[in-house]
Formats: structure tokens, C-alpha cells, sequence
């Protein structure tokens, strides 16, 4: 390689890397984050001692609603996960196991707080459901999923719009 | 990887012997080529439901003849009324000029009487169109059996999706030791994600 091509090489390598660095697709545009819940009437000792307490502002909103209302709640697994203008993304709440996965990406802005984003449900490496919910903050998409160990599981996907402040 | 004339035949479940079986084979641990080969299922379902197989044609006895038919009776109308209207035909050659010069006129007018909609609005850097309510999201639920009901759930303060029919999940699923562990949501390349598979 003469001089010449050496310097063609290394300008297109420069502008590759320049324009990965611009891509706007990966802009991240809010956060996700994903709980997974188990709600029983039972008892709760039944989910194993890997779980984690729930909020008591989770438990009062849950059990305000008739069809999600249990006695005991715990949580099994959570990610956060960024959202970016136009690549997709996976959330693995219960990892590394990937019995429960979700599939997201943005669809379209509704209003500065409103967002419609693609949310795909895997349970047990199979898609369950396919979503276009509009997603605001503070109001989370929450999902009543399958049976497991007496109770059920709450799937809850909770949209926070903007950049994450931990990167700003 | 079978090549993509496979795989368009496989979702249309147009393969049969060892073909099948290959793709099948590779297929089991590809659960989006399931689902695809699902929906086509699926549709191929709705439109079996909702269109007949074949459907005559309304009239088939001596169709060609009635065409004939048809076509001489209207052949035999046509100087009826051309004759019909010859009488008032001096006047109407006089009117109809003058009746669509006044039409175009009064259609010119009543366009200079309408103010484009960006001169209507006030000008600002936003213009505050009311975000009404979006509907109810589109549910789809590629498993068979399984159903999906929305409803936003005003005392929870959530948009809730209640799913039935969905086969429980093994006792024997222990919750991993890592699962509640809270990660910093840092930015990374889609290209590592991990997507599923069997």
C-alpha cells in the first residue's frame, strides 16, 4: 500500500467512525424500565427468598384495581433500559433468565409526554403479545401475565421521556 | 439458514417432504419466523371465514344474451330521447354557456373569501393543537387461546392488558439471584442486545 491509499484508508475510516458517532437513531429519547410483580392470594413465601419487597405506593396502586388486587406482593426482577429514537431494544427483567423479555421501541411522539411506543411481551422464548400503547410518565402500562406458583405475574412498563440524567 | 424462496414457501406451509422437515427443524428455535408463519396462518383463517370459496356471477343463465339485450334496448332509447330533447335544445344551447360562465365566476369569488389556514392561526413557535385522548391500543396475541383486554385503569392510575388464556409458568422457574439487582441504564449499540433464542 503506497502512501497515497494509505491516507484514502485512513480518511474513510475516520469518516465512518465520525458518522457512527452521529448516528441520530441512537439518540436515546426516555428511559424504560421494567418490573415484573408477583401478586397471590397465597403465600408469598411460595416465590423463594429471591425477591425483593414492593413499595408500599406500588402495592396501594395495584391493589386499587379490582382485576389486579391481590394480598401479598413481591417483586421478582427489574431493568432499565434506554430507549432510542428509531433502534429497538429488549429488557430482560428476571435476568439473566429469558423467561420474561420485552421488546420495545418508539412508534411516535403523541405530544411532548406522550409517546407510542412498540412494546412486545416474550414469555418462556415465545411472543405472547404486540402492543402500540401510548406511554405517559407516571401512568404505567401494566400487564396481567401468567400464572406462577399460586399467583400471577404483573408485568409493569413505566416510560420515562427525555434523557436520562445520569448522562446529561 | 434456508434460503429465502424456503422460507416464503415454509410460512405459506407450501413445503411438504424432506424440504419441510429441514426447515421445520431449523424453524423450532426461530421464534419470529413462528410468529410469522403464525399470522399467516391466521389470515389465512379470516379470509376463509369471511370470503366464499367461489361466488357465481349474479346473473349466469344466458349471460351473453342479456348483455345483447341490454345494449339494443339502450340502442333503441338513445334516439328516443335525443329526439325528446331537440325541442328545448335552442334554448339550452343559448343558457348552458352563460350558466358555467356564472359558475366559475362565483367559484373564483368564493375562493378569494377563504383564508389559508396558516394565516387563521395566530403565528408562535407552537401551535397548541389539543391532544385528545389516544384510542385504545391495537392488542395482538400471535399464541392460540391466548386473549388480551385493555382498559385504562383510572385508580391505578395505568393503562392495564389483562391476558387469558396464557399456559402458567413452570413451578420448577426459580427466580434468578440477580434478577432485582438495579442497573445504571447506560447507552450501549442495539447490535449487542441479545435477542432470543431457543
Amino acid at each position: 500500500m503506497n502512501r497515497r491509499q494509505a491516507i484514502s484508508a485512513l480518511a474513510l475510516l475516520g469518516a465512518g467512525i465520525a458518522s457512527g458517532q452521529t448516528d441520530p437513531g441512537r439518540d436515546v429519547i426516555g428511559t424504560v424500565t421494567v418490573v415484573v410483580y408477583y401478586g397471590t392470594n397465597g403465600d408469598p413465601a411460595a416465590a423463594g427468598p429471591r425477591t425483593k419487597e414492593v413499595a408500599e405506593e406500588v402495592t396501594e396502586r395495584l391493589a386499587r384495581d379490582e382485576r389486579l388486587k391481590y394480598d401479598h406482593y413481591l417483586e421478582l426482577g427489574r431493568d432499565m433500559i434506554p430507549l432510542y429514537r428509531t433502534y429497538e431494544n429488549w429488557a430482560k427483567p428476571v435476568k439473566p433468565s429469558q423467561e420474561v423479555l420485552l421488546r420495545f421501541e418508539a412508534q411516535s411522539q403523541i405530544s411532548k409526554e406522550l409517546m407510542r411506543m412498540d412494546v412486545e411481551l416474550w414469555i418462556g422464548l415465545k411472543k405472547i403479545l404486540k402492543t402500540d400503547a401510548a406511554m405517559a410518565p407516571d401512568k404505567p402500562l401494566l400487564v396481567l401475565g401468567p400464572e406462577w406458583r399460586g399467583g400471577r405475574l404483573i408485568i409493569s412498563v413505566d416510560l420515562e421521556p427525555g434523557k436520562p440524567k445520569s448522562t446529561d | 439458514m434456508p434460503d429465502e424462496e424456503m422460507l416464503a414457501l415454509w410460512v405459506e406451509d407450501e413445503l411438504t417432504g424432506e424440504s419441510a422437515t429441514t426447515v421445520n427443524a431449523w424453524a423450532a428455535s426461530q421464534p419470529e419466523w413462528l410468529a410469522r408463519r403464525e399470522e399467516a396462518r391466521q389470515m389465512k383463517t379470516l379470509l376463509r371465514t369471511h370470503l366464499p370459496v367461489s361466488e357465481d356471477p349474479p346473473y349466469a343463465d344466458f349471460f351473453n344474451s342479456r348483455i345483447s339485450r341490454e345494449i339494443a334496448r339502450e340502442a333503441a332509447v338513445a334516439p328516443a330521447a335525443a329526439t325528446a330533447t331537440k325541442g328545448v335544445g335552442a334554448f339550452w344551447r343559448f343558457f348552458l354557456p352563460a350558466t358555467a360562465v356564472a359558475g366559475m365566476a362565483l367559484c373564483f369569488w368564493a375562493g378569494t373569501r377563504v383564508v389559508p389556514a396558516s394565516h387563521a392561526a395566530p403565528q408562535g413557535p407552537l401551535v397548541n393543537i389539543p391532544v385528545s385522548a389516544p384510542l385504545g391500543p391495537y392488542l395482538y396475541t400471535p399464541e392460540k387461546g391466548v386473549t388480551a383486554a385493555y382498559y385504562n385503569s383510572a385508580t391505578a392510575n395505568a393503562e392495564v392488558i389483562v391476558l387469558d388464556g396464557l399456559a402458567a409458568i413452570s413451578d420448577s422457574f426459580e427466580v434468578p439471584e440477580t434478577a432485582a439487582v438495579e442497573e445504571d441504564p447506560a447507552p450501549s449499540a442495539t447490535a449487542d442486545i441479545e435477542t432470543p433464542s431457543r
